[in-house]
């Protein structure tokens, strides 16, 4: 959704503009945003491998519901970094 | 045409996914739009078919196909869509993803980029702070349609999802679409959460990222996701083609049947192109 209030904007803009500066020491927010994402992943895969190794119902549900929920909890606030960081 | 059906289990032990095979020869998967089956593809499945192995699938809540959540995101939905690819065997496909699928198509180009051979991105956006938006009337007509009963919310539609000269000369086309829309159930639970996948989807920055030959198809007058998208689209995948159908609007395999053919004659080439490089 677009943040139509101007005021909303700019301030967005502002919060993002100081979060990129505050990322700068560990590679800038495009970078910090990635690991990120390749965290994430690497989390969903293993419970996901873990899942597959598991035979027992319904423990192998549960991880593989875990690892669901991983990955799509990290796209929403990865979604939310790269609006607010504009990366 | 040969046809075969199947259903993709997740580990999940909840998640169902419902697919679709038409015809033979190289594959071509199709990811639909809001709300649509696979079953919404029917116009384009009779053109590619006929050199290509077609593959349709429901998105997780829809049609067939069922959910363990009725939260999730465009990341979940193209991980859904390689598992099917898994389930038939099948290592690299084109990818032909329209409106919130091309929304998809993008994220499984970008997640799994060795299984998507060429990429056609349909009516869609990037998603992120510079995708241009529907404006206001659409918007809180999409909201309020998922309240609405099923056909009235059809036939409301459609000053939306047609261009206006499919609105006075293609009525028929457009009863067709509708009749074949209302033939399956609506999950209105299912909906609302594609909704929420499609606004939390962000990829403008990492399309420069990439790499598949890609065409990017528009209707120059839809007024769901507007053109310039489209545009936008074409400037950050590299190499990427752009073709925009004047007079069309969003739905415009029903406006433009013509296209699916230039984008089967798209795929052929990067076959072709792939089989000569090999």
């Amino acid at each position: 959704m677009p943040f139509t209030d101007d005021v909303l904007d700019r301030a967005v803009d502002v919060v993002g503009r100081v979060a990129r500066a505050a990322l700068i020491p560990w590679g800038g927010a495009e970078a910090c945003v990635d690991a990120y994402e390749t965290a994430i992943r690497a989390v969903a895969d293993a419970q996901l491998s873990v899942a597959r190794a598991v035979d027992v119902e319904p423990v192998r549900a549960v991880i593989a519901s875990c690892a669901g929920l991983t990955r799509d909890i990290g796209a929403t606030h990865l979604s939310g970094m790269r609006w607010l960081l504009d990366v | 045409m040969s046809a075969q059906s199947g259903i993709v289990s997740a580990l999940d032990g909840r998640t169902r996914l419902y697919w679709e095979s038409t015809g033979t020869g190289d594959p071509v998967l199709l990811i639909h739009g809001l709300g649509l089956s696979g079953g919404a593809w029917w116009r384009t499945v009779a053109a590619l078919a006929r050199s290509m192995r077609v593959i349709t699938f429901d998105h997780r809540g829809i049609g067939q196909s069922k959910s363990l959540t009725y939260a999730y995101t465009t990341e979940a939905m193209a991980d859904d869509a390689v598992s099917i690819l898994d389930d038939l065997s099948l290592n690299r496909v084109h990818v032909y993803g329209f409106s919130l699928g091309g929304m998809v198509a993008q994220q499984v180009a970008l997640r799994h980029p060795a299984r998507v051979q060429s990429l056609v991105l349909g009516a869609t956006h990037s998603g992120g702070r510079r995708a241009a938006f529907p404006d206001g009337e659409v918007m809180a007509f999409f909201r309020r349609r998922a309240t609405m009963p099923l056909e009235e919310a059809a036939w409301a539609s459609v000053p939306y999802n047609y261009g206006p000269r499919c609105r006075t000369d293609q009525v028929d086309r457009i009863a067709d679409d509708i009749a074949r829309r209302l033939a399956n159930p609506f999950n209105e639970r299912a909906y609302r959460a594609q909704l929420l996948a499609g606004s939390l989807h962000n990829c403008y920055r990492r399309l420069e990222r990439i790499r598949t030959p890609t065409m990017v198809v528009h209707g120059a007058r839809d007024r769901i996701i507007p053109v310039a998208n489209a545009h936008m689209i074409a400037r950050l995948v590299p190499g990427a083609e752009l073709r925009v159908l004047e007079g069309a609007g969003h739905l415009y395999p029903t406006e433009e049947p013509a296209v699916d053919e230039a984008i089967g004659e798209f795929f052929a080439a990067q076959s072709r192109g792939r089989s000569s490089s090999d």
